[in-house]
């Protein structure tokens, strides 16, 4: 299977000079229905890392392909067709409703002096359903709580029919409810055949739905691999500098997970 | 020895008297000196005030106000002026040294009290505004002055005969009062026997879009009532002034301007043929008889409440709007009469010309922008 | 479940409101041309419009039709036009700055203005030269912003309000060190009373020339308004979601600006419908660019209009409109806000 999106030695800098890097040298690869986790401390890179590939940002170098081709020379609507990037962010100044905001998706698929049609409005519609928030469709997303905001945001990224979605951090600041519902998101958007990019900062997620994992550090990948081989006592002390024990689980979890003490 | 005692005491009692008065008296002296060399002027609001005798270091703001020290012949009594008065062309056409004289009233009313106290003035004349002004923040004496837009001659003769008894130029005060008197007279003369249906309908028009105006409660009603016209603008009230505006003018809609439908047109900017060309004012009867004039402009525009322009003005506007009741009367020569006889400048035929086409306005608009 | 487009707001569906609201801005026009100094008939004023295009015999004096057609029609077009047109820029700067306190003056537009009119009116004093300066100097005032602005070859949002600040200052303090040197008697209040705006100069020969150029601005707006709804997201959602920011964003200040710098060359300095409008907008149908744009056009033509009949035929002078436009405005704002409660 060819990868949907194969990154290659990509690197981000705020100056021309590449020792102040953000992040260097970075690969990997998205094939269909892969979750691809990565893990990192705080101000690592991994943010501005998701948002070069996923277009939001320009000036790095190294190459993107996207289905093969180069995500630099594609129009910014090409490339929104294929990656829809979930950000972390705020709700916006003004009260949207839940399903204008989810419309928004249909974006890359429209000329510049369009707007949706019926069709696009069903298409937000199935992804509405398909996230669990059809019920807040007309809910202003000002008077949303973090979690729906975070599904809403899913949901519009859903709406762009992107063949890999990127998610950064979909579950911080969720209770540990609404962190399981995104989870369950993920892995069935996996499962309908999406590529899946996702920054968190739980190796348990990491463990629940990945199918590969990388741990960046100092702006680079330094370790890459199934989440049971990278997610180790070692790798999470030279990451996080504080000791972790990784265990398997039984008692119908039926995996590893990491615990930690003062 | 009762007598020798009586004498002795009373050669004390007068020695001690005459050396009182000895002492005392260069002093009394020089008191009766010093009240010989002030006196008491009453300004316009009825204050009294204590001048310095002789007067000739006085500083004059307002203005329309500033020419009459020029009808009175008192120049060389002012040691500062207004801005507005220094730009005038036609005053530095025959006043040359008016350049040099400090100017710490601006045009928009803001006055430099450091210039002020820098020209050194025993007195300065101002309206109320400017006037509470230099009093908070100096300790020259002010006479006030009462100049607004809705007094017209009457209010216009107490100023004269104030300023001339500020300046002691009583003679010269009241020869342009009888000049005024006279004007007014032969206009009124003229144009009292018109009958109401045959007056001509005058717009005397302010800015650039000529729909800005005095109300029928000013000056500019009387003039034009006496140059036997009917004002357009009676309805108007601008009395009191506006937030921001010095005057008291007001804006109109163009609508407006076509319900009154004057038969005349005074301008103040811009071309009768932009008018002529204009759909908007194509309907005005004014327009419609090409009866639409551009005011003339001495040492101010003649619109404003300014000595020159309440003798002249309304000769002028009955002249224009009555010509055949006005055969007889050549403007040139009355405007070069009134300046030569008033205020001793004699203009030349270019100058007086100029005057009457409304182009020493301009040059005044010129002047601000050198700034 | 999209199609059934039921709204908070006042429970009228968007489509039937713009609808109702094409109507209110008809019979406001008709109500403007009827009213005045004298009051003349409706059904003489559509004669009189209508014998522009087919021969009817005039059976009215010629005066009537000069002030239905010279003279309240361009004014009626200019209120229509710049109320709509302000309105609108409001609507999608709110909308791009993300800021629902936002006027359409905020990169310059009316300090560019303000300056270009105030040395017209002292060097030139003719209405078509005070037109052209404020609409050349507006320009150049927001393309001194937007120049100020770049920033490694991008525009943050923060620094574009920023330089719209600073280059507002620095030409409005041009203006007041005008106003200093003006002639109190006649320049000063020539200002002023520009500077409080009035549609009272409006002529034909303006609308053939400003016309077009509101309308384009009107119509490019109108045309990428749901793109406006991105913008709204932020730059890099509205990147992520495939828009070109920096082409659109460029898009939506020249037109806003194109309008604004129109509306001010021939109506003065006009504030508060550029910054309310669109909140009213908002009350009836809600932030989406897609209905609120042209909801604002009708609401903010109707009202300029409405409010500039009251301040020529309310009192024999004029009332200044930038007055107006806040004294009725403001009533009618804390209504809404109080009866929809549902904030915005």
């Amino acid at each position: 299977m060819n990868p949907l999106v194969d990154v290659c030695n990509i690197s981000f800098s705020y100056s021309s000079d590449k020792a102040h890097s953000i992040f260097r040298d970075v690969s990997f690869s998205i094939k269909q229905g892969d979750i691809f986790c990565i893990l990192g401390p705080n101000g690592t890179g991994k943010t501005t890392l998701l948002k070069c590939v996923g277009n939001v940002i320009q000036g790095w170098s190294g190459t993107v392909n996207l289905d093969g081709r180069d995500i630099s020379i594609l129009k910014t609507s090409e490339v929104a067709r294929g990656i829809g990037y979930v950000p972390q962010n705020q709700a916006p100044s003004f009260p949207f409703l839940v399903r204008d905001i989810v419309v928004m998706g249909r974006a890359p698929h429209l000329n510049v002096f369009s707007s949706p049609s019926k069709n696009d409005r069903d298409i937000a519609c199935d992804a509405m359903e398909m996230v669990g928030i059809l019920p807040l469709a007309e809910r202003p997303c000002t008077m949303l709580s973090g979690g729906e905001w975070q599904l809403t945001l899913i949901a519009r990224a859903l709406a762009q029919e992107p063949r890999v979605m990127i998610l950064d951090e979909p579950a911080s600041h969720l209770d540990l409810g609404n962190q399981l519902r995104i989870l369950r998101v993920v892995k069935s958007l996996a499962e309908s055949g999406i590529g899946i990019v996702m920054a968190t900062h739980f190796p348990d997620h990491a463990f629940i739905v990945a199918t590969e994992t990388a741990i960046m550090n100092h702006g680079i990948i330094a370790h890459r691999g199934p989440p049971e081989e990278v997610i180790t006592d070692r790798n999470m002390r030279e990451t996080y500098g504080v000791d972790v024990k990784v265990i398997q689980v039984g008692e119908g979890v039926g995996r590893k997970a990491c615990f930690t003490s003062l | 020895m009762k007598l020798k005692h009586l004498m002795k005491n009373i050669t004390i009692y007068h020695c001690f008297i005459l050396c009182l008065i000895t002492l005392i008296l260069p002093a009394a002296e020089g008191l009766t000196q010093t009240l010989e060399k002030t006196r008491l002027i009453t300004d316009m609001h009825g204050k009294k005030v204590t001048v310095p005798v002789p007067l000739n270091r006085v500083a004059l703001f307002g203005g329309p106000s500033g020419q009459i020290a020029y009808i009175l012949g008192a120049r060389n009594q002012l040691c500062a002026v207004t801005s507005a008065l220094k730009g005038s062309e036609l005053i530095n056409a025959f006043d040359p040294t008016i350049k040099s004289l400090p100017g710490p009233r601006s045009v928009s009313g803001q006055i430099n009290i450091e210039e002020l106290v820098l020209s050194n003035p025993q007195l300065v004349i101002a309206g109320t505004m400017d006037g509470s002004i230099v009093e908070k923040k100096t300790k020259i004496p002010v006479a006030y002055t009462e100049s607004n837009m809705n007094h017209g001659r009457d209010l216009l003769k107490r100023e004269i005969r104030f300023y001339a008894s500020v300046f002691q130029k009583e003679e010269r005060g009241e020869k342009y009062i009888a000049y005024l008197e006279k004007t007014i007279a032969f206009v009124t003369s003229r144009t009292a026997d018109i009958p109401e249906e045959k007056k001509k309908k005058v717009f005397n028009a302010y800015s650039h879009n000529h729909l800005v105006t005095l109300g029928g409660d000013t000056f500019m009603h009387e003039r034009i009532v006496t140059a036997g016209c009917i004002d357009a603008t009676v309805e108007i009230r601008t009395s009191g002034s506006k937030e921001g505006l010095h005057s008291g003018l007001t804006e109109i809609s163009q609508e407006k301007v076509l319900d009154w439908n004057p038969d005349i047109l005074i301008i103040d900017s811009g071309k009768p043929d932009d008018l002529y060309k204009d759909a908007r004012w194509k309907n005005i009867k004014a327009v419609r008889n090409r009866q639409v004039y551009i005011q003339p402009t001495g040492v101010f525009i003649w619109d404003r409440p300014t000595a020159e322009a309440a003798v002249l003005y309304p000769l002028w506007l009955a002249k224009t709007v009555y010509p055949e009741r006005f055969k007889d009367v050549n403007m040139m020569k009355e405007v070069k009469r009134f300046y030569s006889e008033v205020m001793f400048f004699n203009l030349s035929d270019t100058q007086a010309k100029a005057l009457l086409d409304g182009s020493y306005k301009r040059s005044i608009d010129a002047a601000h922008g050198k700034w | 479940m999209s199609s059934k487009d039921k709204w908070a707001g006042i429970g009228i569906a968007p489509g039937r409101l713009i609808v109702l609201l094409a109507f209110m801005l008809g019979a406001v026009a008709v109500i403007a041309l009827m009213l005045g100094q004298s009051t003349i008939p409706a059904a003489t004023i559509v004669k009189i419009l209508a014998s522009q295009l087919f021969p009817i015999d005039r059976t009215w004096p010629p005066t009537l039709e000069s002030i239905v057609l010279d003279i309240r029609l361009p004014r009626l077009l200019a209120g229509i036009l710049v109320g709509a047109g302000l309105s609108i820029s409001g609507a999608a700067f709110q909308g791009l700055f993300r800021n629902p306190l936002v006027s359409p003056h905020i990169l310059g537009v009316s300090a560019g203005a303000g300056l270009g009119a105030a040395l017209a009116i002292l060097f030139f004093g003719n209405i078509v030269a005070i037109q052209l300066f404020s609409f050349i100097f507006s320009l150049t005032a927001v393309s001194m912003t937007y120049g100020l602005s770049r920033v490694y070859r991008t525009t943050p949002i923060l620094m574009l309000v920023l330089s719209g600040i600073i280059v507002g200052a620095l030409f409005s303090s041009c203006t007041s060190l005008l106003k200093y040197i003006a002639d109190p008697v006649n320049d000063m209040p020539s200002i002023v009373f520009w500077m409080l705006g009035s549609l009272n100069n409006a002529s034909n020969r303006d609308m053939i020339i400003v016309g077009p150029i509101i309308l384009i601005g009107i119509s490019v707006l109108l045309l990428i308004r749901w793109r406006i709804n991105l913008l709204a997201m932020g730059e890099e959602d509205a990147r992520a979601l495939g828009v070109n920011t920096g082409r659109i964003r460029l898009t939506i200040i020249i037109c806003a600006t194109m309008i604004s710098a129109a509306a001010v060359s021939i109506a003065g300095i006009i504030g508060w419908i550029g910054l309310v409008i669109p909140h009213i907008g908002r009350l009836l149908v809600g932030p989406d660019n897609k209905y609120l744009l042209p909801v604002v056009v009708l609401v903010g033509a109707s009202y300029l209009v409405a409010v500039d009949t009251l301040a020529r035929s309310a009192f024999a002078s004029e009332i200044p409109i930038g007055i107006l436009t806040a004294l009725v405005g403001a009533p009618i704002f804390a209504y809404l806000l109080r009866k929809t409660r549902s904030g915005w």
